[in-house]
């Protein structure tokens, strides 16, 4: 008796014990998640898209209120200058002074790439689903370029509408800056890398500033978002998130 | 042997009726088999014309890379080669065009619909296809229109537009530049082709160039030729290269195999109508040699009782046939080369209702008969062949004729 | 008349080489005929079945302006209704259908894509999809969210069977709605197109996709063989009432397929004349033969005494008899040759990337239907008393003795 009890605690342990792992890994992720969003966001990007036969740049000033709210103000080049993009949920509306025209971007659009980048427009919308849409492992701990990180998978629930068959991410244990996620297929090879580079104070916070997103299913294409600059948690005006300011954004 | 073929001729116009009977129905044979080559081959032929020059062409300069993946990062420079030099230095090159083929996002007021687009050189495209000219209201492009499209009927439809209004389009440029801009319809196109109806938006090289931020660059140059069959011939002896770098000749037949297929099917639907035809006409051919031999059982036995070897009658029958096949043969071909030049430069009628109703939705509507060699030649081999066949049997059973039995019997 | 019809007979047999060849002939021009309709029926009837038996079936009931705008926003209300009117009509089976534009994607490629929502159990009696299938299995496994997508569609999209695919679309609300899917089944078709555009899902899981209660866009019908198409529409009519939706035949659904037909069925007609003048021109031209052979026989007969119209009366009969003779023996050589076919399909796969474009099967089934039979059949035996009525007349116009010595 006494041993059958020894085994069914033991068995609570375990399951307390991988409970406790979940939500531990599930708490990295939200925190990450966190640290590189903020309540608010109010920054100025450069993204430098990349290929094996050219290279091409772009600016953009990017207003963010939580997970829910998004705003784009494209600066560069003069040829793109004023397009604008508004996110409210899971919608998503652009603005091209060319055509004077609101754009409501379409399912058929949603996985197009952004702006020619390897970024597509769901990925923009979607930014909330690491943390709900993911169950996650802790997989332990790892060196990464010379820091002690987080190696956590999230596998996708099986509901999501999630394309990814998983997603491997390692965060850095003593300020949970992420510094790299690796996606897979269902098949486990691996799509797409991110890669998270020159951590640094801005905005008051310690973040990476410079992002690189890899194709590896096309060698070569690359592209790299640089954090000019931020500010954390300052509160936006009710205006930026709104059809006017789609049109009216300078 | 003179003598043999003096009396063989005479034989043949001894009993014109029954001679006329038989060459009638090679005569025939051959006639009604050339009629149905030449209405088949016509049809086919224009068919496969009329969809190779529709908008593929019949030969396409290409960067290698741009058929399988159909980017914009496969363009080359418009001025890669000094295109006017290939009239001169190919005899078969007859015109060119320069072209962008491209997709995008087109919009109206109400609604937007993905779109095949392309930039075209007005008067140079229409030298090469015809698809521009294939309008149902408004307008052609005109070299000197700037932001001006044509749209495939069925994509106004859906996007609800007629020429006058404007539409805008959004895109991704060569190097993933946003493109976007505003164009006012000036005609729209029915093509016959209900997927193509459903996409296409042609514009000028110019804009196309301008809204893929593809300056100087292009992504195609069509070609027209004297003979579009020789597509395959002509694109192997073409090699276009400057510069260190080499464009791909590519002839229709890589560019549409689906139509190559098509034209398989018809063949064979083609080739079963052949094959019941000749059928009847052979069989009929068959008959009619065995019993005018037969008919004349009583003769050849005369013949032999007079003191005329087997063999010598055999000789005869086998030189009144064979003249009798040659002269039917020459009359039949005659005979079908007049009907088709006859008829050959008149389209082959279409109940009205039915024209209508292939015109309201673009089909193509002008079939001819074909005068081209094959039409001659395949109904004078199959029918030769048949005629052939058939006075083997009667005249084996001529040669081993016994008097008495052929005398008495009359028959065999 | 009994004695000429005796004589007729008796003639027939008297000279058997030359009634065998007129028989054939007249027997081959029946099989001639006979394969040429056939044929023609059986690639006509592959191009409609091809294009309705994947999807959609011969009749469909979709909601009020449906088809001049298909848009989500319109479905059929309380389709217990429809169901329960539907199984009072006699000769049909129908599948309820939601149908809506959206995207596939995996993680390396996405496409356009027409998304369905299916009752597998009720679909296989409209459809033949669950019989295409390649890899896996039909709709009927228990797992959630499962979707069988097409051989091409496949390729595209880098997935293979039980991985999984995202699919999109605009709900009901119209905003963008999403799920996860896994890939339970693989088909392929004859259309590249169609295995390239269309995905299937369960019914029950199509509704929760895009927001509907329990309404559908459309119901299927596949119209039983042997039942008239316009009178089930009529009795569907009936049985349904008025309401806030149409009856939809495949004849509307898809013009350029009717026209298609049309023009098919025209050149059919050009060569079919072909046909029959070479049967015509066989059949006049062996029965002149045989009856100028026997110019001197009625010069005979007619010094005997016997009428030139009985000779006339005669040469008739005779060659009725030998006309359905002919037909009968060509008729039952057809039925064996061609109703082999018909069993079993002539296979036309050397070419069959072609037919599948153009939505034709691969394998074509001859068809042989009475009304063509019965129309060659008069065509044939008009032809040949056509053919015999002026030699016929000339012969007994001959004098004895103009015919004795006609060579």
């Amino acid at each position: 008796m006494k041993w059958r009890c020894g085994f069914i605690w033991m068995l609570i342990f375990v399951v307390r014990a991988n409970a406790l792992a979940e939500d531990r890994a599930m708490e990295i992720i939200r925190r990450a998640d966190e640290l590189l969003r903020g309540k608010t966001q109010q920054g100025t990007y450069r993204m430098i898209v990349i290929r094996p036969e050219w290279q091409r740049s772009m600016r953009f000033k990017f207003w963010s209120e939580g997970t829910e709210k998004s705003f784009i103000l494209i600066l560069e080049p003069a040829k793109e200058k004023g397009i604008t993009f508004l996110k409210i949920n899971n919608e998503m509306w652009n603005y091209i002074p060319r055509i004077n025209r609101i754009i409501k971007i379409p399912p058929s659009m949603m996985l197009q790439s952004w702006m020619g980048s390897d970024f597509t427009n769901d990925d923009l919308v979607k930014e909330s689903n690491v943390v709900e849409d993911y169950e996650h492992r802790f997989l332990g701990e790892e060196k990464l370029d010379g820091d002690l990180a987080y190696k956590i998978e999230l596998t996708p629930k099986p509901e999501a509408a999630v394309v990814w068959g998983k997603i491997i991410e390692w965060i850095r244990k003593k300020d949970y800056v992420p510094l790299r996620a690796d996606y897979y297929n269902e098949r486990g090879e691996r799509i797409r890398t991110m890669l998270f580079k020159e951590i640094k104070r801005m905005g008051g916070r310690t973040i990476p500033t410079r992002m690189e997103l890899l194709n590896e299913k096309k060698p070569g294409n690359r592209t790299v978002l640089v954090l000019e600059n931020v500010v954390f948690d300052r509160p936006i005006r009710k205006s930026v998130f709104t059809m006017t300011f789609l049109k009216r954004a300078r | 042997m003179s003598k043999f073929l003096k009396i063989a001729w005479r034989n043949i116009w001894r009993n014109r009726r029954r001679s006329l009977i038989t060459m009638g129905a090679i005569v025939f044979a051959i006639l009604i088999t050339g009629v149905t080559r030449s209405l088949q081959y016509g049809t086919y032929d224009a068919l496969e014309s009329y969809a190779v020059r529709l908008l593929v062409g019949e030969l396409q300069l290409q960067n290698k890379g741009f058929h399988e993946h159909q980017t914009l990062t496969y363009s080359f420079p418009e001025n890669l080669f000094p295109w006017d030099r290939l009239v001169d230095e190919y005899d078969f090159v007859e015109a060119y065009a320069k072209r962008i083929t491209s997709y995008g996002l087109v919009g109206s007021a109400s609604t937007s619909a993905g779109a095949m687009i392309i930039g075209i050189e007005p008067g140079r495209e229409r030298r090469v296809t015809h698809f521009t000219t294939q309008l149902t209201a408004g307008e052609t492009l005109d070299d000197a229109d700037d932001h001006r499209i044509l749209l495939g009927k069925s994509l106004a439809e859906n996007l609800n537009v007629a020429p006058g209004d404007t539409v805008v389009v959004l895109t991704q440029g060569y190097r993933n530049e946003l493109g976007a801009d505003s164009y006012i319809v000036k005609g729209l196109i029915r093509s016959g082709n209900q997927e193509l109806d459903r996409a296409l938006m042609v514009m000028s090289l110019r804009d196309a160039q301008d809204l893929f931020s593809l300056y100087g660059r292009i992504t195609q140059v069509v070609l027209a030729t004297d003979d579009f069959r020789l597509a395959e011939k002509y694109a192997r002896r073409m090699h276009i290269a400057m510069d260190g770098q080499e464009l791909q000749v590519l002839p229709w037949q890589k560019l549409m195999p689906e139509l190559l297929q098509l034209i398989a099917l018809d063949n064979i639907s083609g080739a079963i109508f052949l094959l019941f035809l000749l059928l009847i006409v052979g069989f009929e051919i068959m008959n009619t040699t065995l019993m005018a031999i037969m008919e004349r059982i009583k003769e050849f036995g005369i013949l032999q009782s007079l003191g005329v070897k087997p063999r010598q009658v055999s000789l005869m029958l086998l030189l009144e046939t064979g003249m009798k096949i040659v002269i039917a043969v020459i009359v039949g071909l005659l005979l079908t080369f007049i009907f088709i030049q006859l008829t050959k430069d008149y389209p082959i009628p279409l109940s009205s209702e039915l024209k209508e109703a292939m015109e309201a939705w673009g089909f193509f509507t002008d079939f001819y008969f074909t005068d081209k060699a094959r039409v001659f030649l395949e109904p004078l081999v199959a029918i030769s062949v048949i005629a052939v066949l058939s006075i083997i049997y009667p005249i084996w059973m001529a040669s081993r004729l016994r008097p008495v039995d052929a005398l008495r019997k009359g028959q065999l | 008349m009994k004695t000429n019809l005796k004589i007729a007979w008796r003639n027939i047999w008297r000279n058997p080489r030359r009634s065998w060849v007129l028989i054939t002939t007249v027997a081959v021009a029946v099989i001639g005929y006979v394969g040429t309709t056939s044929f023609t029926r059986g690639f006509m009837y592959e191009m409609v079945n091809s294009a309705i038996s994947y999807y959609a079936g011969h009749i469909q009931i979709i909601p009020k302006g449906y088809d001049v705008n298909p848009n989500i926003k319109l479905r059929l209300a309380n389709p217990a209704r429809f169901e329960q009117a539907l199984s009072r009509v006699p000769g049909i089976t129908f599948a309820p259908l939601i149908t809506f534009k959206g995207m596939a994607s995996s993680s390396e490629a996405s496409g356009g894509v027409v998304i369905n929502g299916i009752e597998p159990q009720k679909e296989r009696h409209v459809t033949i999809l669950s019989e295409k299938i390649i890899e896996g299995t039909y709709l009927e496994s228990e797992l959630p969210n499962a979707v069988i997508i097409g051989e091409e569609l496949a390729e595209r999209l880098h997935v293979r069977l039980g991985e999984k695919i995202v699919l999109m679309a605009n709900s009901v609300d119209q905003n963008i709605a999403s799920g996860a899917f896994r890939v339970v089944g693989i088909f392929r078709t004859v259309s590249t197109e169609f295995d390239r555009a269309f995905v299937f899902i369960r019914l029950k899981d199509a509704q929760r996709l895009v927001g509907y209660g329990d309404e559908v866009t459309a119901f299927s019908i596949h119209l039983q063989q042997g039942y008239d198409l316009n009178q089930t529409v009529h009795r569907m009519q009936e049985a349904l009432g008025d309401g806030p939706f149409k009856i939809q035949t495949w004849r509307e659904r898809d013009p350029v397929l009717v026209l298609s037909l049309e023009v098919y069925e025209y050149f059919i007609f050009l060569f079919l004349l072909i046909i029959v003048t070479a049967v015509a021109f066989t059949i006049v031209n062996s029965f002149l033969m045989v009856i100028y052979e026997r110019i001197r026989e009625f010069g005979v007969m007619m010094a005997m005494g016997v009428l030139p119209k009985k000779i006339r009366h005669m040469l008739y009969w005779e060659t009725l008899f030998l006309t359905l003779i002919g037909s009968g023996m060509g008729i039952v050589l057809s039925y064996l040759i061609f109703g082999y076919w018909r069993r079993h399909g002539l296979d036309l796969s050397a070419t069959s990337d072609a037919l599948g474009k153009l939505g034709i099967s691969t394998v074509i089934y001859p068809e042989i239907l009475l009304s063509d039979l019965l129309l060659g059949l008069a065509v044939i035996v008009l032809l040949t008393w056509i053919a015999v009525l002026y030699p016929s007349f000339k012969a007994s116009r001959f004098n004895v003795v103009d015919a004795l010595n006609f060579v």
